[in-house]
């Protein structure tokens, strides 16, 4: 019972977060010197694609203010929670093991290889990720575990809603590179890429050239889990 | 061999044989089907174990691909550089000593490639595949998640096992892990079936030995072996199965498994032994027990056969007695009743054998027996053998019923006198015959004693019978101390007692004409003909009236060489008997025809008279004899007289009546002989057709002294004469016969008075003296008259 009302306040702590999150990007209240752009991704299918990252690459020029708002990789019900986070590079990014049992994080086969144990309640942000780089996770004692973090170079980065709409609001008008992310995108990198000019608030539509494939559940595909009788 | 006891044996071997066939017969096809069965179950559990055994190593292999490809250590160093990776996977390659280990790139392309080389069977080496940096050849096995397959480097193949390498669902690329298929699989396969074990493999359209359990196996033959196993073709030698995995490229993998069927077998073959010694033995028992059984039952039945035959000896004494309740029991009880009766009914037929059936007297047979005890024991004793008289009468004309009692009563009182008196044995020999034994005492006495005894009359249903006897008596040992011979003497004696009428005969030598003689004469008279022994005499007849010799009568005489001159009444009655009348007196009949031709030419002229038996009256072709003889001889039958007794006409009449009728149609002479002494009644006489009547000599040779004999003759003569019948006087000895007869009218005469029988020679001499005598006497007398 402790657990479940535990676990509920963890819940609406971590909504109140992401609202805040998004509304950094968002084009609500928003102010006078910044443009709205507003990108919405769908498919020949399916019209509002869910959960996909899409990021605002300005193109000729660099250093715009970094993000600085760490972002949590919560391990919750043994899995990652979000499936897919997104940051820019050397944010803070924090591990959050929501879970009663230790799970061992790793990445391997890319630049950001880390590994790391996490107890139960505890949290862990000493991984630096100062590459831009597509960082697929894992667990080694629950294999079906399965996330990814987006390291962009970049502070326009968000997650589709709903409705398959992102907005970022824009300090500065000139050509952008729009990317739009995710790993079971049927492309190369996984990833479409439309280059924009953003003069003015503006809205793009974007719709992925193939299907996105079954997104794979995190779930123990044994037929009882022994550990959940375990108290 | 047919005895009861091998029958019976031979039946329980025939049936336990037979049982024994099929029981074997039963387990051996049980075996047969056995061993089929336990090939078959041998080479499905290989084939089972094999299958097992390539699949336990495949999951083997896919298990630890999966393992290995989980761990974060391989996954640090997968995209790293190469000698890291090599290391790594060498490290899970030595865990479970796979032969091959790969790993693959997300792109599909080899990036390490771990082989095990074998320099001798039991060090090895891991080499660098030559396949690193070349694309995987079958892109379709990293997608297909199937995990299971062949991969074949060169002429090595390969078990396989592919993982993909994920971070969370992220391939990072492929391991993968193979166990060689090679010798050392087919000899751990060896080692568990026991059956030989050969990889082939098919590719270019050709069959290529991978390995083999057979070390420095020909592979030719091993292949041609596996080759047509792999077809279904089993050389009879052998058992065997195969498995066959096609699913691999174009290429087929076959596996072969065999053996030697002898080998299987073998194990089998102990089996038969122990059951083999355990028929014969059943068998033996059981033969054993057979044996004894049927000598148990026959054992009894060869007692009964031995008592059998105890009783076809005639022994009645011995029993037999088997202490059984069955069957044979019975019988044995049977055999006792039945020995019982036989000896019953032998005593019956015993007694019926040495006993008269009518009289129940002592007969032949018991008489020989007591002669020969006697005559053993040199007694002296008397034999009477007793003939009942006219016995033939009383059953003629009383029956033969009451001829019977004649008999037993004679029985009955010659058995009262032997009860009381000195006779010894009374024996009925059958009919009216019996035998006494008396003492050797005074015959007389002995004799009167019968008589007396027999004297009163026999009284049956009102007849009064006279019980008279003849008997002939014999004494031992006075005439013979031979049982036989006394027999017959009493015998001979008895017969002589109906030629005489004596009632009383004690035997003579003399009576007896059965003599050795007499057989003799018989045999010696067949030769007297052709050895001419035979001689023909004539007598003369003279007429009364004239006193001249007309007539001369034949009769034979037998000149014998060792006895002299035979008489005719000798020998006549044996020709008649032996049947050797008829040569006789045809012999007799043409001779005298040849005399009465010589004295024809002498100018003698005389009527010939042959002597005719009863015999030749009976002979059918004695008619036409005596005509062939006359025409051959050219004799006028007038010339000839047939001299024929009464008593031969009297046998048969009416046939010698016919046959005489014929002669005397003929024109020869017929004349009764001996007439006087037969019982021709004058009836027969009168139909007889005779010319003449010769009065028996009996009457004649006494004329002179006996009235008696003169009446006879003068009533005969005038009988005669008045019967139109002329007489013949024979036996005239004297003169006052001659003369007496003369005068009364006989006709002719005949004897020594006149003259003997004498050979024809010397007859025709006297004849012609005769005739020369009285014609000088009638010249003289006429003389005499004329001189008067």
């Amino acid at each position: 019972m402790n657990n479940k009302i535990f676990t509920f306040v963890l819940l609406l702590f971590w909504m109140l977060l992401s609202v805040n999150a998004y509304s950094f990007n968002s084009c609500d209240g928003k102010k006078q010197e910044k443009t709205c752009v507003q990108i919405s991704v769908s498919s020949q299918a399916e019209k509002g694609l869910k959960d996909l990252v899409v990021y605002l690459e300005p193109l000729g020029w660099q250093a715009l203010v970094p993000a600085t708002k760490p972002i949590i990789i919560g391990q919750l019900g043994k899995s990652f929670t979000p499936y897919i986070s997104v940051s820019q590079v050397n944010s803070k990014v924090e591990f959050a093991n929501q879970d009663d049992i230790t799970h061992h994080i790793y990445s391997a086969g890319s630049d950001n290889k880390f590994s790391f144990k996490i107890r139960a309640g505890q949290t862990n942000s000493t991984i630096q990720f100062n590459q831009a780089s597509e960082v697929a996770m894992g667990c080694n004692i629950h294999d079906w575990m399965s996330g990814y973090l987006l390291l962009v170079n970049t502070p326009y980065f968000g997650k589709t809603d709903s409705q398959g709409q992102v907005s970022f609001d824009i300090d500065k008008q000139g050509k952008y590179k729009v990317v739009v992310w995710h790993p079971q995108m049927q492309s190369e990198n996984n990833r479409m890429i439309k280059e924009v000019v953003i003069s003015t608030d503006s809205a793009f539509a974007i719709t992925l050239k193939n299907e996105i494939s079954e997104i794979p559940r995190q779930e123990n595909d044994d037929d009882f889990d022994f550990l959940s009788d375990y108290e | 061999m047919k005895s009861l006891q091998n029958k019976i044996f031979l039946f329980f071997v025939l049936l336990l044989l037979m049982v024994q066939a099929i029981a074997f017969w039963t387990l051996y096809s049980g075996n047969k089907n056995q061993e089929t069965a336990e090939i078959n179950n041998r080479l499905s559990t290989a084939k089972t174990i094999f299958t097992e055994l390539f699949d336990r190593r495949l999951d083997y292999l896919a298990a630890f691909a999966e393992t290995a490809a989980k761990d974060y250590g391989l996954k640090e160093v997968f995209n790293d550089d190469t000698r890291s990776l090599l290391v790594a996977l060498n490290n899970h390659r030595k865990r479970i000593d796979a032969d091959l280990a790969m790993a693959i790139s997300a792109e599909g392309i080899i990036t390490g490639q771990l082989q095990r080389y074998f320099q001798d069977d039991t060090r090895s080496k891991i080499k660098q595949g030559a396949e690193r940096n070349t694309a995987f050849r079958f892109a379709d096995w990293l997608e297909s998640g199937q995990t299971a397959h062949l991969y074949i480097i060169d002429k090595a193949i390969y078990q396989l096992s592919l993982s993909p390498v994920t971070v969370g669902t992220k391939t990072l690329g492929w391991i993968a892990f193979g166990f060689q298929i090679d010798q050392r699989l087919a000899k751990e396969f060896m080692a568990i079936t026991n059956l030989n074990t050969d990889f082939i493999l098919k590719y270019d359209d050709m069959w290529r030995l991978i390995a083999s359990s057979t070390e420095n196996a020909q592979s030719g033959q091993e292949l041609t072996l596996a080759e047509s196993v792999i077809q279904g073709v089993i050389p009879p030698q052998y058992i065997a199965t195969h498995s066959l995995i096609t699913e691999f490229d174009q290429q087929e993998f076959g596996v072969v498994m065999y053996g030697l069927r002898a080998n299987f077998i073998a194990l089998l073959q102990e089996q038969w032994w122990r059951f083999l010694i355990l028929t014969a033995l059943t068998l033996f028992v059981s033969l054993t027990s057979a044996y004894l059984i049927a000598a148990s039952i026959s054992k009894p039945i060869k007692r009964l056969v031995a008592q059998a035959k105890v009783i076809a000896s005639g022994d009645y004494q011995q029993t037999v007695t088997l202490n059984d309740d069955n069957e044979i029991g019975q019988l044995a009880d049977e055999f006792n009743q039945m020995q019982a009766a036989v000896l019953q009914r032998e005593e019956a037929i015993t007694h019926s054998g040495n006993h008269d059936p009518l009289t129940d007297l002592p007969n032949r047979n018991a008489l020989n027996q007591t002669l020969k005890d006697f005559t053993e024991q040199q007694q002296s004793f008397v034999l009477l053998h007793l003939n009942l008289s006219r016995l033939k009468d009383v059953n003629d004309t009383l029956g033969h019923d009451v001829g019977d009692e004649v008999i037993k009563e004679l029985a009955r009182r010659l058995q009262a006198l032997c009860l009381s008196t000195n006779f010894k044995k009374l024996v009925h020999l059958g009919a009216d015959e019996f035998v006494l034994l008396a003492d050797h005492l005074e015959i007389d006495d002995t004799v009167a004693q019968i008589q007396a005894e027999l004297e009163p009359t026999f009284d049956y249903q009102g007849i009064s019978l006279q019980l008279q006897v003849r008997m002939g008596v014999a004494i031992s040992p006075e005439h013979s101390s031979d049982a036989k011979t006394l027999v017959q003497m009493a015998d001979t004696a008895l017969h002589h007692t109906r030629d005489t009428s004596k009632l009383v005969q004690i035997y003579q030598p003399e009576l007896d004409v059965n003599t050795v003689d007499r057989l003799n004469l018989i045999n010696d008279l067949k030769q007297a003909i052709p050895a001419g022994e035979l001689e023909l005499h004539f007598q003369p007849k003279m007429c009364l009236k004239t006193r001249i010799v007309t007539h001369a009568e034949a009769l034979v005489r037998w000149q014998h060489p060792n006895l002299g001159m035979i008489p005719p009444d000798d020998f006549i009655h044996i020709a008649e008997q032996t049947g050797q009348i008829k040569a006789l007196t045809r012999w007799v009949f043409t001779t005298a025809l040849a005399q009465s031709n010589i004295w024809k030419t002498l100018g003698l002229d005389l009527n010939v008279a042959v002597n005719i038996s009863a015999e030749n009256l009976k002979e059918a072709d004695f008619h036409q004899f005596i005509c062939q003889s006359l025409m051959t001889a050219n004799v006028a039958p007038e010339k000839v007289t047939l001299e024929v007794t009464e008593s031969s006409v009297v046998e048969d009449p009416e046939s010698a009546i016919k046959l005489l009728s014929e002669f005397k149609s003929h024109g020869m002479k017929i004349s009764i002989d001996d007439y006087g002494t037969g019982y021709s009644s004058l009836a027969q006489l009168k139909q007889l057709p005779v010319h003449e009547l010769k009065i028996d000599k009996s009457f004649v040779q006494r004329l002179e002294h006996d009235a008696d004999d003169q009446i006879i003759v003068r009533s005969t003569i005038e009988l005669a004469h008045n019967m139109g019948l002329h007489v013949v006087a024979e036996g005239i000895e004297d003169e006052f016969s001659l003369n007496w007869l003369a005068e009364h009218d006989c006709e002719l005469a005949q004897g020594y008075f006149i003259s003997r029988p004498k050979p024809a020679a010397e007859l025709t001499t006297w004849l012609l003296e005769q005739q020369a005598l009285h014609q000088s006497s009638a010249e003289s007398k006429a003389n005499i008259k004329e001189n008067t």
